[in-house]
């Protein structure tokens, strides 16, 4: 998914060839974008645009939530089949092995980054503070129609959600996890292993070296950064 | 005016088994909120509400209170003061149903001991039914989200942290068939990630819920330098 100016195509197109190199089952590649030019590209609709407050900033990836209700009615799209599965990355991942592993998880709930690197004890104190969530949405994995629910509850309470959530990630550990029990939540976090952040660390409080790649895993995470220079920092790991 | 809680011996009871709880790892993350629960900020706004309901001498029994948090200093005062029969705490934090049920232990109740029953045939019999003077409850709930009418009619809606929420405008249209007296109280303290609805006086907090009716409304600066505003209406 790409919209704005912090990433060029050319982060599209390094995604593209990681997951060519890096999935050995086959899979169909898309990409929504506000500025489509390819046949694998798909128009980012506008729908959710009017509940955007710019200067506050609050929510500000909705366009995610598109993903989740696109193409996802049963015999309603003829490119994506009933039995598909979707893995969405953020552009700013690195994949370090195959992704066949995902396709391949069991699919009762759709899944999730749990950020191993939070301490769940910050996660809880901050809950009702909107701060601290334990889960990023830089890779999700659902199958079709599953999330669609996320999509309702986002296009009912439209005004609400966008006032209330600084980000998307939060909302989701609201509505659609629970930090207290962590296996009772419509989302499932990715286990422990499989995902870790470049600038936020591995698992609490164990494993929090940062900028360190662990190529055992499979995919790392470049988001939630505070410094500047991360899209370089990327760049030099591609 | 009220100026102090009755510091009796079952409140001391109950708030020293909440210093209990602390000592348990799975609590301990909630020390500082229990410390700013307890602050002489909370207090003063919890004291100037019950006095100005008390002053105009508005009839109570059930009240519903919107993210009451802990309602450690509010229970008291709504019980000692106005002889309220029945509170339930809707709060959405997880934490918040432990906590304040320790801190209300002498009143609590749950959901399964009330179930199926008739709540004003409870209330006009609590003391032979219950043995208490009020019914403390609290459960897991996101106000502005989902309306309030299973958990019965409430005479008094209390809502003293409109800062964290949408405007109240939107419980109103949940909840529209019901004709509550709304007290509520926000402030114009920005500092906080958290306070993400602050309002630069009465009338804007008045303006927020759609209140008509305006029966009190006042500003108070309290100890920690911000001041507070509070709307009493339908």
């Amino acid at each position: 998914m790409k919209w704005g100016d912090k990433y060029d195509d050319s982060y599209v197109e390094k995604l593209k060839e990681q997951c060519e190199a890096n999935c050995s089952v086959p899979f169909k590649f898309w990409c929504f974008t506000d500025k489509p030019e390819k046949d694998w590209h798909i128009p980012i609709p506008t729908t959710l645009d009017e509940f955007y407050d710019e200067k506050r900033g609050f929510f500000w990836a909705y366009r995610k939530c598109y993903m989740f209700s696109h193409g996802q009615i049963p015999n309603n799209n003829s490119h994506f089949p009933d039995n598909s599965k979707f893995l969405f990355l953020d552009l700013d991942v690195i994949i370090h092995q195959d992704l066949k592993y995902f396709f391949e998880l069991p699919n009762d709930k759709p899944w999730i980054v749990r950020g191993w690197w939070n301490d769940i004890i910050t996660v809880k104190r901050n809950f009702a503070k909107y701060k601290s969530t334990p889960l990023n949405s830089s890779v999700i994995l659902w199958k079709k129609g599953q999330m669609m629910p996320v999509w309702e509850h986002v296009k009912k309470h439209n005004e609400l959600i966008f006032f209330t959530y600084a980000s998307l990630d939060n909302y989701f550990a609201h509505h659609w996890y629970d930090p207290w029990n962590e296996d009772d939540g419509f989302l499932q976090g990715f286990p422990q292993g499989d995902i870790y952040s470049w600038y936020k660390g591995n698992v609490f409080p164990d494993d929090m070296e940062l900028k360190k790649l662990r190529l055992g895993h499979k995919i790392c995470l470049f988001n939630n950064s505070k410094e500047s220079n991360d899209v370089e920092e990327l760049k030099s790991l591609w | 005016m009220v100026d102090h809680i009755k510091f009796t011996t079952e409140i001391a009871e109950d708030w020293k088994s909440v210093l209990s709880l602390l000592h348990h790892d799975e609590y301990n993350h909630c020390i500082k909120r229990i410390r700013d629960a307890s602050s002489t900020s909370q207090l003063q706004s919890k004291l100037w509400l019950v006095s100005e309901i008390v002053n105009l001498n508005i009839d109570v029994e059930k009240v519903a209170l919107l993210a009451g948090w802990y309602a450690n200093f509010i229970t008291p005062l709504l019980i000692d003061e106005l002889g309220v029969k029945y509170i339930l705490n809707l709060d959405s934090d997880p934490d918040v149903k432990t906590i304040s049920y320790k801190f209300n232990k002498r009143y609590k109740i749950d959901h399964d001991q009330i179930e199926n029953q008739d709540m004003n045939h409870i209330i006009r019999n609590l003391r032979e039914v219950f043995d208490v003077a009020c019914l403390y409850r609290c459960e897991i709930h996101n106000v502005m989200f989902e309306p309030i009418k299973n958990y019965g009619d409430f005479d008094l809606v209390i809502n003293t942290s409109c800062e964290h929420m949408f405007p109240m405008s939107r419980f109103r249209k949940l909840n529209k068939s019901k004709n509550y007296i709304y007290v509520l109280q926000s402030s114009n303290d920005r500092q906080y990630d958290d306070h993400i609805n602050c309002v630069d006086s009465a009338d804007e907090l008045a303006d927020q819920a759609d209140i008509v009716d305006v029966i009190y409304s006042g500003e108070m600066k309290l100890s920690n330098g911000m001041t507070r505003y509070m709307v009493i209406g339908r």
